[in-house]
Order: structure tokens, then sequence, then C-alpha cells
């Protein structure tokens, strides 16, 4: 008998859709409602292609081996490496990475999430320059212009103009998609800007000439040029002028902002302009970053509440560090300073570059991660979990920092314990060796 | 002037943290006791000795102190932070914060060094002969104040955000520089770059001066789209007069209009592309600035590719 549980949150993106419904039968999920395609597929083949569990590379083979072994042999991988690098964490529940703090204080590692590679530039420049941020409810309620810069919803966040910024009627906004504006700000014309009243298609990797020049237009300056980023000055100071039409304005910007040339620097300028938007003409303006998994805003939360910073964290010296470009993943990879490293929740094999690959080829890699992925050929200790959100519970946080608890739906399969449990019992094994050792 | 030297043994990959390389610290202290100082690396800690040769004459006071690095220490991070006086000589390549909220004193790196070159420094001289790295005269992440007073000379290129959060003192590049140089620069600071200098000069600089030599890419700079100033010839900076004409423009507005116009000074015979029509330059291959082969950890980097062996 086919049973529908509903009010299932979907662990994909950073929209957590909590109206899900999955149908179950007999332990195995054979369908699901209201989800976009992605969220479909995510409960669809969580049950395939799981890596077993738990394996040890013995002569170059992952073996099968008991649970007690690989968990002493990932604390004795730990606790004999120089240097440990915890990676991840975004694909996992906020309290596997308190544990993973506690973990990382307790062997005087880095601990740093999936941020490093996406949104970080995000993080550093609201550092620098503070930002005004809002929730989802308020632009489904409050929001008639939304700006899509850099990101394409459409195929990334399925689900996003629909639930929370475009379609639906809000309290202020009773007509839904009639009583708002989208302009979208990207190079390519993609099926985000098919949908968009306006598409600004700026040539690539002038975002910051073309915010600036937005300021410089705010600031009274003129523009002296006569085309600006691909853009002919006259059609700025319209987009400006329609721009200034409106009352409350939200800019959601992803990888095209955050990931090409000037990095923080492009989102230092943004919050600039939403600043001078608010400060000049009156518009509300705010701006939110639109984060890719599940929980990666929780990962940087979760880490930032236990030990002071969001990501990047170097507990070497036994209390933590933060600095970018120094403490930071790709860069002790790049630099082969890791001796070991621990990945959770994140699939390097296909975001790193060559060169942090052939050095994790080098160490010892314990790896927990559901299915198989690229990375199982480098790994040297595998855990297979329960996926959280699906086999166990969790708490997330959605892109905008609203923290949603995730729900259990089916059982997981044997021997495969949640994050939280084996990160607790190799964090158990590591105090014990420590203590040994002291 | 008393001299002890520190001969490196032997190349870790793991970086040393040896903020205690300093005259300051150094002085008073016998050899038996400079050998002994704890260096830490990873989360471990080692002696000077284990990674050191040392010898030399040590002193008591620290101005009167030399301390020569003699060989290649690309894996040695913090030396001479916060040194108040004396003299540190590098023969060779170093790692990141060299000189780091130094107040006082003199370093010279004889090859490259890596990233935050005389971070938050105070005063004193740092002079790099090779190439430097990112951030140079720059702030840690989350901080408000960058290099505040002193002399950084860099004979080769420099990375990028060269004086980030400047807030005073003189950086002189004699090579390109990367993207950003005097980002959010807020105080009486200047940067002068001898080549060329990637995009976004100046950006969201509120005070404070830069010249470049080169040429300016306005590719992606936000610099030109306001005024466009005078020609000024022969501008007097950092205590030199650089001869030749120069357009004097708007770095940026700044956080605040009332902050102060940072500017940007761009030589007139490579610039005709920032007046106003001018055609907004594309990029080309030999425009990027530092030649990044010469960075000191990829050379270990690429001995150990070498020797290669599987995995452990």
């Amino acid at each position: 008998m086919i049973e529908e549980k509903e009010n299932i949150v979907c662990p994909f993106c950073g929209c957590l859709c909590d109206d899900g419904v999955v149908k179950v039968e007999d332990n195995k999920i054979v369908g699901t409602r209201n989800l976009c395609r992605i969220g479909h597929k995510k409960f669809e083949s969580a049950q395939h292609g799981r890596a077993e569990s738990p394996r040890i590379r013995k002569n170059g083979e992952l073996v099968p081996v008991t649970l007690e072994e690989a968990f002493d042999k990932a604390a004795e991988i730990l606790v004999n490496a120089e240097r440990p690098l915890f990676y991840g964490w975004s694909a996992t529940c906020a309290e596997a990475t308190q544990v993973g703090c506690e973990l990382t204080e307790a062997c005087r590692g880095i601990i740093d999430c999936t941020a490093t590679i996406c949104h970080a530039p995000s993080i550093e420049a609201i550092q620098d320059q503070g930002a005004p941020l809002s929730t989802l409810g308020e632009v489904m309620n409050r929001a008639d212009l939304i700006l899509y810069w850099g990101c394409n919803p459409m195929h990334a966040h399925p689900r996003h103009m629909s639930r929370y910024s475009v379609y639906p009627r809000g309290f202020f906004r009773k007509r839904g998609r009639k009583s708002r504006t989208i302009m979208v700000f990207d190079p390519r014309r993609t099926d985000t800007a098919k949908l968009a009243d306006l598409h600004v298609q700026i040539s690539p990797a002038s975002d910051h000439m073309l915010v600036h020049t937005f300021r410089e237009i705010l600031n009274s300056y003129d523009v002296t040029h006569e085309t600006v980023a691909g853009i002919p000055a006259d059609a700025i100071r319209e987009t400006m002028e329609a721009m200034a039409q409106h009352q409350w304005c939200i800019l959601f910007f992803g990888m095209g902002l955050t990931q090409q040339m000037g990095k923080d620097r492009n989102i230092d300028v943004a919050i600039q302009l939403m600043h001078e938007l608010n400060k000049y003409i009156g518009i509300r303006t705010t701006l939110m970053p639109m984060r890719g998994h599940f929980n990666v805003a929780g990962a940087n939360i979760t880490i930032c509440s236990e030990t002071g910073y969001p990501f990047a964290v170097d507990f070497s010296r036994g209390y933590p560090r933060y600095l970018p470009g120094e403490t930071s993943a790709m860069d002790v990879l790049y630099r082969g300073e890791v001796d070991a490293m621990l990945n959770i929740g994140a699939n390097p094999g296909t975001s790193f570059s060559n060169r942090a690959l052939s050095h994790m080829a080098k160490i010892p890699l314990i790896n927990i991660e559901p299915h198989n992925q690229q990375l199982l050929q480098i790994s040297d200790v595998v855990f297979s979990p329960a996926m959280v959100g699906i086999e166990c519970e969790g708490t997330a946080y959605r892109m905008d920092n609203v923290p949603i608890k995730l729900r259990k739906v089916v059982e997981p399969p044997e021997n495969r314990l949640p994050d939280v449990v084996i990160l607790t019992e190799i964090l158990k094994r590591v105090k014990e060796l420590k203590g040994k050792g002291a | 002037m008393n001299e002890i030297v520190l001969k490196p043994k032997d190349h870790t990959r793991i970086s040393l943290e040896a903020e205690v390389i300093t005259p300051d610290s150094f002085a008073g202290k016998s050899l038996d006791e400079i050998e002994n100082m704890m260096l830490y690396q990873g989360n471990r800690s080692v002696r000077l000795k284990e990674r050191f040769d040392v010898s030399g004459s040590p002193c008591d006071t620290a101005a009167d102190l030399r301390i020569i690095i003699d060989g290649d220490a690309p894996r040695t991070k913090r030396v001479g932070e916060k040194m108040s006086c004396g003299e540190i000589v590098v023969r060779g390549n170093i790692d990141m914060h060299v000189g780091a909220e130094m107040t006082g004193g003199k370093i010279t790196v004889e090859g490259n060094a890596d990233n935050f070159v005389g971070r938050e420094m105070v005063g004193g001289l740092i002079h790099i002969k090779g190439n430097a790295l990112d951030y140079v005269g720059g702030t840690a992440r989350g901080k408000m104040e960058g290099m505040r007073g002193g002399e950084i000379i860099v004979d080769g290129d420099a990375g990028d955000h060269v004086g980030n959060f400047m807030y005073g003192g003189v950086i002189k590049i004699r090579g390109n520089v990367g993207q950003s140089a005097g980002q959010h620069m807020r105080g009486k600071g200047t940067i002068i770059i001898g080549g060329n200098s990637w995009s976004r000069v100046g950006c969201e600089a509120a005070d404070g001066t830069i010249l470049v030599k080169g040429k300016v890419h306005l590719s992606t700079a936000s610099l030109g789209y306001g005024c466009i100033g005078q020609v000024v010839k022969d501008p007097e900076l950092g205590g030199d007069v650089i001869e030749g004409e120069f357009y004097e423009l708007r770095a940026d507005m700044g956080y605040e209009p009332k902050c102060g116009i940072a500017k940007v000074y761009a030589s007139v015979g490579l610039n005709e592309h920032i007046l106003p029509g001018g055609r907004t330059s594309v990029p080309r291959k030999g425009d990027m600035p530092v030649n990044r082969d010469m960075l000191p950890y990829l050379k270990i980097y690429h001995e150990e590719m070498i020797v290669k062996g599987g995995k452990k």
C-alpha cells in the first residue's frame, strides 16, 4: 500500500520547500508531489547507487570492514595528522556541523565548508560593508522589484520564483506577478531572462563596472562613455529611472557575481548600491545570496556560532583563527599543507581544481558520503551515512537563514548511521587517543 | 651591528609560524636560548634549532641586531611580525605575513614574498627584491584598518589588492600590479605603480593617492566614467617628484561623499582609452601582471610532482 507523507522538506537547494509530498511503499520511495524536478530526483534516486559501508583501503582496494574498525582507523588518521582539514558540511545537518567543530578543535585542524568555493565572497563583503537582509516571507509580501543578478533560478532553484519571489500573492502585492517587476542581469539569455520584464544583457565579467555606473548616476555624476559593460549609457539611465519607480526591491545574486573576477568586490559594490538606493531614493532595498546546497547557509551559521568565524577556521594553535587566503580549504590544498582530510556532505571530486585533487590523492582521506561519487577512488576510509532529510532528521537553514527541521521519510538501510553518530564516535576515539598520548 | 644567522635546514610542506624571529625577541638572549625558542608547525610545536642552524653574535639591544635568514624559507610565515627595530635580511623566498604589524626597523627579502607583506604595518621599511603576492600592505579579513605608516618597496610585480584598506604610508611597486590596487583606501596613503595596473584601481577608495606610470586597464575599472580631471605635470608623491604627464582622475565615490576623494594619476601617453568616448580596452594575454610561476610554493609543489610516488 502506498503511503503519502505530507509536509516533507526537500533537502536539495537553499529554498528548502516544505510542502512536499512523498509516496512511500514498503520503505521505498516511489514518487513525489509538489516538488520541482530536481527535488523529485533527489528523493527518487536517494535509495539507488548507495555506497557500501563502511570500507577501508587496503593494498589499494576498498574492502568492507566493521564499523568499529573504520571508526578506529579514522580516529588514528586524524590524531596522527599535523594539519587535518575538515571540509564539506553543506549537505548535512547543523547538529553534525556542531560535532564537526568540536572534532576540529580536538584534532586542532581546519574546518571549512563548501561556501569557500561558492558564496564566501558574499560573506567577506558583508563583513566589510554590512548588508541589508530580509527573509523570503518579506520578499513575498512586499517586493515589487526583483533583481536577479548572475543567477538562473529557473534551473538552479526551480521553485524559488513560484514560492517566494515572483508569482505568489503577498499581503501588499495582491496581484502576484502583475504587481511585480522582474529584471535579470545576465550575459546569457537564460530561461529566467526570458520571463523577465527587462533583461540587461551585459558583457561578461563587467558586472562591477555596471553596478558602479548605477552608483555614479545615483550620486549625480555623469556617464561619460557611450557604452558601459556593453549597454548604451542611455539604457543604463533609463534602467535606473525604472528602478526608482518602485517601493521595495530585492537583489538576488548568484555565482555570476561571486565567482567572477573581483569576487567579493562585486558584492561589496552591490551592497553600496543597495545602501544608496535606500538613502537617496527611498526604495526599501535588501539583498540575498542564492545559496546552493540545502544547508550551506546552516554550515556558515553553525560554524560561526561555535567558533566565531563563518568558514575557513584554523584551530592549529588551539584557538580559532580566520584568514581566507591562508586558512581556506582551497589554499591549504593548493599549497599542499594538508596531511589528512575528512570530507562530509560535499563532492570536491567535481568542484575542486586538479591541483587540489592531486594533493588529496596523496593524503589519507576519510569520506562520509551516502552515494558512489568520484572521490571514492581516492578515499581511504569510507562511511556511507543515512541521508539527512530522507533517512534521518536534522536542522537546516534556508537561504534567508531561517532554520527548518528536516523530516525522516524512510528507514535507512542496514549499517547506515546518521552523520552525527559517525562524527560523535570518531570524536570519542580521538579524545581517547589524545588522552593516552598526554 | 651584531648579526645572527639562521640557515634553513630543510623544507617542510606545512608552514612554520615563526613570529619569534624578530630582533625584539632575540635581543638579550644567548645563542642557546635562541636555539630553543618555539616555532609552530601545524598543530605541533618545534624548537628553532630543529629547523634552522643558528650562529652569530647575540646582543642586548634589539636596535643593533641584524637577523639573516641565509637561504630559501618559502614555508616560514610571520617573520618579523610586530618588530619595532633592528633589521632582518632574507636571502631567498619567504612565506606569508612578512613584516606584519611591524612598527619600525627594516626587512629586506632578496627573493619573492607570499601574501600579506607588511599587513597592517605602522612604521619601518620592507624591501622585496623579487615579486610579492596579494594584499601587499593590506589587512586581515574583517579588520578595517590596513597599513598606517612606513614604506614597502617591491622591485618586481605585486598581486591583487595592493594597499587594501590603507590608511597611510607609501607603497612603491616597480613592476605591474593585479586588480583592485588601493581598494578601500581611507587615509592619506600613497601607492606608486611603475608598471601597468590591472582593473579597478582605487575601487571604493575614500582618500589617498595612487599613481600608475603604465597603463590603467579600463576594461573592468570604474575609472573614467566620472570626471576626467586636468593633466598634471611632474606631481610630487611620497617624497619624490615623479616625472611625466599624468591625468588626474577621481578614483571612486568612497563610502560617503563627505569622506573626501581619492585620486588616481595615470600617465598621459598610455591611457588615451580613459578619455570620454575612448574605446574600452580588451585585455590581452601579455597584460596580465604577475608571472604566477614565480610563486615560491609552486616551486616546492613542482619538485614534488617530479618525485611523484603514488599514494603514500
